[in-house]
């Protein structure tokens, strides 16, 4: 068994968690002070996971476009993600909402777009 | 060419172009500023009725959340998390959506001239424009800290950018401002900065604090710092800058604890090409203070009351430009009670009448400008507004006194920082504070005191953290504080 110790990221109070860890099952979480801490010190302690945003390139035009992933991806994916966002340049026109990448970094996320540009 | 959510201003243009010729442009309420704060104080006054001119200096609304393209945005206003373009878009789709809002982009105001009829100079693309209305809302954010106000010593070298800057930089222009960066601060932009550089190529090579605590949320230090290895260094400061032409390398000194200065002799050398300043945000407002408006020492913000309303009557301020927010959802709230209350103080003088026998010559709003010297204090109290309201300028002309809401103990600042009477014959007065330290599992306290000195509880809210990096607002009922001297709210620690 292994314990670790977080700082939950769901608000600002930033609640100092102990996860006790077991053959990758969480076995406990204390130290938060809601549910939704409880939750992100379950995910947290063995499968971590961030929302990313980025900005790519736009062909013939100067201001770059502001992206996301429309749901959080593993950590661990997250070097090749960016990888793969860097290589990115995209097409106008491009509306908010738009998706301009499919399965980042073999997530299955999507990249959608933040912004319009035309 | 990008970003086409900005709003079409044809009407607003045409309108401009044929007064441009024919004199000056007459609405209820102009609103300055076109990001969070000014887009929902538009929004709020048109809902009222009023006829309403936003004046933005930018080409496209959204301010400052058009290049904050990192998520966290909304939860409170929208339960959401958005990014900050999504937020802004939907603000601006709201004010399009029907409501009549004419907005003047890539517009500077030069100058706001209090009175009964404020006079807003504008240069625009237009022309100088003259935009004419009983109200107007200072919703102008806020400014970066510079490098000035840092005593650096050393050369002058290209490299060194205010956080915000390189962030407008990367987000919005598409250029890397560098490739080895260092970030003094370690406030929230920096942090979220020291990120987004790293996400698109740079070596941060480390966030330096002059505190011996982060001044940013932790939540930052653990998602922008922890999550890419990027070391976050207390009790350090840049005291050199060394490089020709471009940034070679800064100079980090170590700092007492105690007297916040550099200890000699601790100085050590780390080579960088870019410097990054997130040392604080100051409520810009030139215009506030050229009109006369009284300014708190303490936000860098005007005085205002519950209703927003600055010491000039008819001059409203909400957003960063009246104190400085973490959260653009509050900004955003604040924004719509400055906009509701403009348009309800701009159509009861339409209504009134008091603005048919006053010609719109700069002279009469010369005279009824009430400008006060700046206070020393936030403790206002009662303002000599009486002249002002006595030429006419205003409905409200009941109003003579203020109660102050002063900050006590453990507490630095309070918004409003006075209330008229108004505040205590309706609901709850929304207020915002932000505490002097770090404090655990203690309350802050509201509580009236009356004459006789006697104390009246209001409102006991009970918290886990309080910090200085996080503004608490609270609803506070305030029916039985009619009568009081004063409104004080304090931490009480357990």
């Amino acid at each position: 068994m292994t314990t670790v110790e977080l700082t939950c990221i769901c608000c600002p109070l930033g609640c100092p968690l102990t996860v006790e860890v077991s053959g990758g099952e969480v076995l406990s979480v204390e130290g938060q002070s809601c549910r939704r801490g409880a939750q992100y010190g379950r995910v947290e302690a063995v499968a971590p996971e961030r929302m990313l945003a980025f900005v790519v390139p736009v062909e013939g035009c100067l201001e770059p476009l502001s992206v996301k992933t429309a749901a959080p991806i593993p950590k661990n994916t997250m070097d090749a993600a960016v990888g793969q966002l860097r290589q990115l340049v995209v097409h106008p026109p491009i509306a908010q909402g738009q998706v301009v990448l499919e399965n980042l970094a073999n997530t299955g996320v999507s990249v959608i777009a933040t912004k319009g540009v035309c | 060419m990008a970003d086409e959510s900005a709003l079409s201003a044809e009407g607003a243009l045409s309108e401009g172009l044929q007064a441009a010729s024919s004199g000056p442009l007459n609405y209820d309420v102009v609103v300055i500023g076109g990001g969070a704060a000014g887009l929902a104080a538009a929004r709020a006054a048109a809902d009222e009725g009023a006829r309403v001119a936003l004046v933005d200096r930018e080409p496209s609304q959204g301010g400052i959340l058009r290049q904050c393209v990192h998520n966290g945005f909304g939860l409170h206003r929208f339960a959401e998390e958005l990014t900050g373009p999504e937020y802004a878009a939907r603000e601006i789709a709201a004010l399009a959506d029907g409501s009549a809002v004419d907005v003047f982009p890539v517009a500077t105001v030069l100058a706001v001239e209090a009175g009964p009829v404020k006079r807003v100079s504008v240069a625009s693309p237009l022309g100088a424009l003259t935009l004419c209305a009983p109200a107007v809302v200072l919703a102008t954010g806020s400014k970066e800290r510079s490098q000035g106000a840092l005593n650096l010593s050393g050369s002058r070298p290209s490299g060194v950018f205010s956080a915000g800057t390189a962030q407008n930089f990367m987000n919005l222009q598409g250029c890397l401002p560098g490739k080895r960066v260092v970030v003094l601060g370690s406030g929230d932009i920096g942090l979220i900065m020291a990120r987004r550089m790293t996400l698109q190529g740079a070596e941060v090579l480390g966030v330096y604090e002059l505190m011996d605590t982060p001044s940013g949320l932790r939540r930052n230090i653990v998602q922008c710092l922890d999550d890419f290895g990027i070391p976050l260094h207390l009790s350090r400061t840049v005291t050199r800058l060394e490089g020709e032409g471009r940034l070679e390398a800064v100079w980090i000194s170590q700092v007492d604890s105690a007297t916040r200065k550099p200890i000699p002799g601790t100085e050590q050398r780390v080579e960088c090409d870019t410097l990054l300043l997130s040392v604080g945000l100051l409520p810009e407002n030139k215009l506030a203070k050229a009109a006369g408006a009284q300014l708190s020492p303490i936000t860098g913000g005007a005085v205002v009351d519950q209703r927003m309303e600055t010491s000039l009557p008819g001059v409203f301020a909400c957003g960063n430009a009246l104190h400085i927010h973490d959260l653009v959802d509050f900004a955003s709230a604040e924004g719509e009670v400055a906009g509701r209350e403009a348009a309800r103080a701009a159509l009861a003088v339409v209504a009134s009448g008091a603005l048919s026998g006053l010609p719109s010559l700069p002279d009469g709003a010369r005279e009824a400008r009430g400008a006060q010297p700046v206070s020393s204090s936030d403790a206002v109290g009662s303002l000599g507004l009486s002249a002002g309201l006595a030429s006419g300028g205003t409905s409200r002309s009941s109003r003579v006194s203020f109660v102050p809401a002063v900050p006590g103990e453990g507490v630095r600042y309070v918004v409003p920082q006075r209330l008229g009477d108004d505040a205590f014959d309706g609901g709850p007065v929304k207020l915002s504070l932000r505490v002097s330290g770090s404090f655990r599992n203690g309350r802050i306290v509201v509580e009236a005191l009356m004459p006789g000195d006697e104390i009246v509880p209001l409102k006991r809210k009970p918290f886990m953290v309080a910090v200085p990096a996080e503004m608490v607002q609270l609803e506070v009922p305030m029916s039985e504080a009619w009568g009081c001297n004063e409104i004080r709210v304090r931490v009480e620690e357990a």
